[in-house]
């Protein structure tokens, strides 16, 4: 039987009509699918669930300037029509978004050694009254959101209406002039009182200082894998370190002669969700540049020079411009144990010299 | 490997090019969309369960490490959107034999009767096995289940299948299927 069965099982399923591959379908869900990753990433920075605010909701329920927050017990609910995402933020970019918040941010300080800002959200858009700095050690990950305590509803029952998702376990307290939220279990308790104590002995600017000594030294682009080596070589100026996804582009970008975009800010508005999760918002990237049309065409020579050819190089690149004539391209495998290789490129002939 | 797609196509597409990554698609979307429909008995619903697994290569075959595993990966991705469609969908019943309301109405047994006979987990694992010749421990990666839960479920579908044949008295499987052979 089963031989029989195999044979015309297969031969059932060759006869299905095949229809035309759907081509358009397909890159429409694959961009509807990415842009959701994209959002996934928001609530996970936010460590809060985050749901658009109908208004009128509950009697006497007040409405603060597209943020509110409902603190009820663990159950978390954060509402928001719009914010900024800053991924691998440089310290420029942070200092011009925190001038704006509705209150004095302290910034968490005390935290454990090796650690680095990954990304940080502020909500609404403008005047942030939420912002979210999401922290990677060697072996950790967790994200604190500091929230203007103006736009906290803790006596209010937490919205669950099965629009809004509702962040369970959650820790919160007071402190200065904000509440800081946490998820419960992405913290050891010992690290989070070292964190509550060395808050409460600074003050706004300590604290903003000493988070600036925690972003990327480097515009990151595509990736950071070698980041603690690239910010070791980087000499004065703008250096901006390139992953994987970035040199994949490389190729084409020489092709068409196009500069490298530094896409590391997103702004979101017009947020709507449906069943706890996002279901339509509208999300411009902020294009600011971080390799010249030159610059790619320069990291393009040293990496065809390679033997594996432009896309295939296993490593990051480095690169950064001391003068008008010269670009200085480091390609740093990704490998620990791999050793960096600097390269000198002219900027009219582009000439490669290791 | 080259189940699915010839390896220079999917080398091409692990390398991060577009192009390369739509011409993989192409390449895969029948098999994608036959193995959907076989699980799920529904072309609508496999077409759905199809380019959502061909979305998803789109997407992420840069991030595939080997072109080695790209069978085993694809499988998973189909089977799992698949399975995703079936749950969701609330008429499933009435849809599930619709492959087989298809098929011509002279013949009272064929593959897909058979098929619509089982319950889903037995149907994913006998047609992973009978139509695509894959082990039990192959499934069981797969459909990410233990693999004596592979086993069970297929000596169930066998026994339920064995039971279908009684009723259609002595005559063996094979000549129903034969005659379902000619007829296509």
């Amino acid at each position: 039987m089963s031989s029989d069965f195999s044979a015309f099982g297969k031969h059932a399923r060759y006869s299905i009509p095949t229809p035309e591959v759907p081509m358009q379908s397909i890159r429409r869900r694959a961009r509807t699918a990415a842009e959701r990753g994209r959002f996934g990433i928001i609530g996970a920075c936010a460590a809060v669930a985050i749901a658009l605010v109908v208004a009128g909701t509950g009697a006497g329920a007040k409405l603060y300037d597209g943020v509110r927050v409902w603190l009820n017990g663990g159950n978390i609910v954060m509402a928001i029509h719009s914010g900024v995402i800053m991924r691998e933020p440089d310290a420029a970019a942070l200092q011009r978004e925190i001038t704006h918040a509705t209150f004095p941010v302290l910034f968490p300080v005390g935290l454990p050694a090796g650690t680095r800002v990954q990304m940080i959200t502020l909500t609404p858009m403008g005047r942030p009254s939420v912002v979210s700095v999401s922290y990677e050690g060697p072996h950790f990950k967790y994200t604190l959101t500091l929230v203007d305590p103006a736009v906290v509803d803790s006596g209010a029952s937490v919205v669950s209406d099965g629009t809004m998702p509702v962040m369970k376990d959650a820790q919160h307290w007071r402190i200065g002039s904000e509440v800081v939220v946490v998820h419960r279990g992405s913290i050891a308790a010992r690290e989070l009182d070292d964190i509550k104590a060395a808050m409460a002995a600074s003050s706004p600017s300590a604290s903003l200082a000493a988070t600036e000594a925690l972003l990327p030294k480097v515009v990151v682009v595509g990736g950071d894998i070698r980041l603690g080596v690239a910010e070791q070589l980087r000499p004065a100026g703008r250096s901006v370190l390139i992953g994987k996804q970035g040199i994949e582009s490389i190729p084409n970008l020489v092709t068409r002669a196009q500069p490298l975009l530094d896409r590391r800010v997103w702004h979101l508005s017009s947020i709507t969700y449906r069943n706890g999760d996002i279901r339509t918002a509208s999300m411009t990237k902020a294009d600011g540049i971080a390799v010249s049309a030159a610059g790619v065409r320069a990291i393009g020579t040293v990496l065809q020079s390679q033997a594996k050819g432009a896309s295939r190089c296993a490593c990051e690149v480095l690169f950064n411009q001391p003068n008008a004539n010269t670009y200085w391209i480091w390609t740093i495998p990704l490998q620990a144990s791999g050793v960096a290789r600097k390269y000198t490129v002219d900027a009219r002939t582009f000439t490669v010299a290791p | 490997m080259g189940r699915w797609a010839p390896p220079e196509i999917v080398t091409a597409a692990l390398t991060g090019d577009s192009v390369a990554a739509e011409q993989l698609v192409a390449a895969i979307w029948p098999g994608c969309f036959r193995l959907a429909a076989t699980v799920i008995g529904d072309r609508n619903l496999a077409q759905d369960a199809a380019q959502e697994a061909c979305a998803i290569v789109l997407r992420r075959i840069r991030t595939l490490r080997s072109i080695d595993a790209f069978d085993a990966w694809l499988y998973r991705i189909v089977m799992r959107e698949a399975s995703r469609v079936r749950r969701s969908s609330s008429a499933r019943d009435e849809q599930n034999s619709e492959l087989a309301k298809q098929s011509d109405g002279t013949m009272t047994l064929d593959v897909w009767r058979a098929l619509d006979a089982l319950s889903p987990e037995q149907r994913e694992v006998v047609v992973l096995f009978y139509f695509d010749d894959l082990r039990t421990d192959e499934i069981a990666a797969i459909l990410r289940v233990a693999h004596p839960t592979v086993r069970t479920r297929l000596a169930r579908a066998r026994e339920r299948l064995r039971g279908i044949l009684s009723d259609y008295g002595d005559e063996p499987i094979t000549t129903h299927l034969q005659v379902k052979h000619h007829v296509v």
